[in-house]
């Protein structure tokens, strides 16, 4: 019983001192924030057109469908729409860039929230999921690695007081929890419903979907549906992928595999369905299972550049591997907690 | 987590207390749909043509108005246009409806009982629908009666892929069914 209590204790204890899987959330912030980046910059030569104030749906007839808020319907000019649209862009880069912090993060969700409610019909599982997750993302660390260095975080946050930065872990972890619950969610339910569809259960339901025009890759996605073993491997492995996804991560010794195999997937659907920019949101969420194999993966990569082996690089490499493998953080590896 | 997962399930006893209460808590900024190609996917081509009556009172070939939109889509892979998705969109919009009328139409279908007509709301969803691709496809067809269209009606067609059962079969050819809409002034659309 003691024992028992002990192990509850202990690991509330790590619970509010360990950050968990901060490169993960870190990569999920810098590859949302390119996603969004190109929501605009792919639609840049069409967004007078499709988000304009005088494009295929005029300023009034939007404002009429609003649900929630949208900056565009603030002002029906088109000069306001072009101020917006350019600063939606300039914000969508500092989060790839991780440059801002957390206040350009709250920024860019509702601009970007702003930009998908100007035309609803473009959006995808992927814009629904984005705009779920970024406020999640509010409260993690995911600007702690890929952001570039301003020096600014570090400074404001030695004038946040202790109590305030003593709850920023614990803060952390429920948002990762947050995020990777909610990905289990889509798995989960996007997998139960396809059990209850017919073309699903008997093992044919790829073959309908790659043949329709708007989800096809001429020349390939014959390759795929004209094979009956590929339809059926193909239709089932999707289902058992998505439903078993949770327990997959559920199991440290299974999460990153279920991870991979999940980032094999939407690979795949981007490119044989032209899904680009839903299949990267989903791998952007994977990676929090991923931290570990990131934080190898990245040391692996300033491995093989000379020019990065300055000791300051080396200082951040061996800080970054210490959650990952104990073994390689000896020289400064400080405590992850005292970061903020 | 709870609520996101309940807006989720199923229609169930316990969506059908809990769900609108739910969903008001969920709008619009957390609300989501994860049905993903499911329960049943995708197995026609859905699109519309269109055609112009000009001021002489004679009528326009129809003009294939989705087809621009699909060549853009499969023309990338890297981040493709989504211009293809206003017309999907709109065509979701008048094809689908809420599960519990569907339920209840299919119910009543079975039956042999005359089907629950079409709710006000379902009729405006309808009529916005139309509007908006009216207006798309005049956008698209700006050489229409020498710039000078009066009117444009939009057709809808729903080509349904010929089944698995018949993959090997060169001859087989889906069922195509077609909507006309009625016709729309373009001076209320643009």
């Amino acid at each position: 019983m003691r024992n028992a209590l002990k192990d509850v204790t202990g690991r509330l204890d790590s619970w509010s001192l360990n950050p968990v899987a901060v490169t993960g959330v870190s990569g999920t912030r810098a590859l949302l924030g390119f996603v969004g980046l190109m929501y605009y910059v792919g639609q840049y030569r069409e967004r007078n057109y499709l988000f304009g104030p005088d494009g295929v749906l005029p300023h009034d007839e939007f404002t009429a469908q609003l649900t929630g808020f949208s900056v565009y319907a603030l002002s029906g000019s088109p000069v306001f729409f072009q101020v917006v649209y350019h600063l939606g862009i300039a914000v969508a880069l500092a989060v790839t860039l991780g440059v801002g912090g957390r206040p350009g993060l709250v920024l860019h969700w509702a601009l970007l929230w702003s930009v998908y409610q100007r035309q609803p019909g473009l959006l995808d599982g992927g814009d629904n999921l984005a705009y779920v997750v970024i406020p999640f993302l509010l409260l993690t660390r995911c600007y702690d690695r890929f952001a570039l260095p301003t020096g600014l975080a570090s400074r404001l946050a030695e004038r946040v007081p202790g109590q305030l930065r003593a709850v920023s872990v614990p803060f952390h972890n429920l948002g990762v929890l947050m995020v990777a619950a909610q990905i289990c969610l889509v798995y989960v339910v996007s997998g139960l419903y396809k059990v209850m569809g017919e073309e699903w259960q008997d093992g044919t339901a790829l073959f309908y979907i790659m043949r329709v025009a708007e989800f096809e890759l001429p020349g390939w996605s014959n390759l795929v549906y004209e094979s009956d073993f590929l339809v059926v491997l193909g239709t089932y492995g999707t289902v058992a992928f998505l439903v078993y996804f949770p327990l997959g991560v559920l199991v440290p010794a299974l999460r990153p595999w279920a991870a991979a195999a999940s980032i094999c997937f939407h690979l795949s659907i981007a490119f044989f369905m032209g899904l680009t920019g839903f299949a990267l949101t989903m791998i952007a969420c994977d990676l929090v299972f991923l931290s570990g194999a990131l934080d190898r993966a990245v040391l692996r990569v300033k491995g093989l550049l000379p020019a990065a082996r300055t000791p300051e690089a080396e200082r951040a490499a061996s800080a970054q591997a210490a959650p990952a493998n104990g073994e390689n953080g000896t020289k400064s590896a400080a405590p992850e907690a005292e970061l903020v | 987590m709870t609520m996101a997962a309940l807006s989720q399930a199923p229609l169930s006893p316990a969506k059908l207390v809990y769900g609108d209460t739910v969903a008001e808590y969920l709008d619009p900024y957390f609300s989501q749909n994860w049905q993903l190609f499911a329960p049943t996917p995708v197995s026609d081509d859905r699109g519309i043509l269109a055609r112009a009556a000009c001021a002489d009172g004679s009528v326009s070939p129809y003009y294939d108005v989705s087809a621009r939109g699909v060549e853009k889509a499969q023309s990338s892979r890297f981040f493709p246009s989504r211009e293809v998705r206003i017309v999907s969109a709109h065509l979701q919009n008048i094809t689908s409806s809420e599960e519990l009328l569907r339920r209840l139409r299919q119910q009543q279908t079975n039956d042999k009982k005359p089907a629950l007509p079409p709710l006000p709301f379902e009729k405006a969803t309808e009529a916005e629908a139309v509007k908006g691709l009216s207006r798309y496809a005049y956008d698209q067809m700006p050489d229409a009666c020498d710039g000078k269209a009066e009117k444009v009606q939009v057709r809808m067609y729903v080509h349904e892929l010929p089944p698995w059962s018949k993959r090997h079969d060169p001859t087989a050819e889906g069922k195509v069914l077609v909507k006309d809409f009625s016709w729309h002034k373009t001076r209320d659309l643009r």
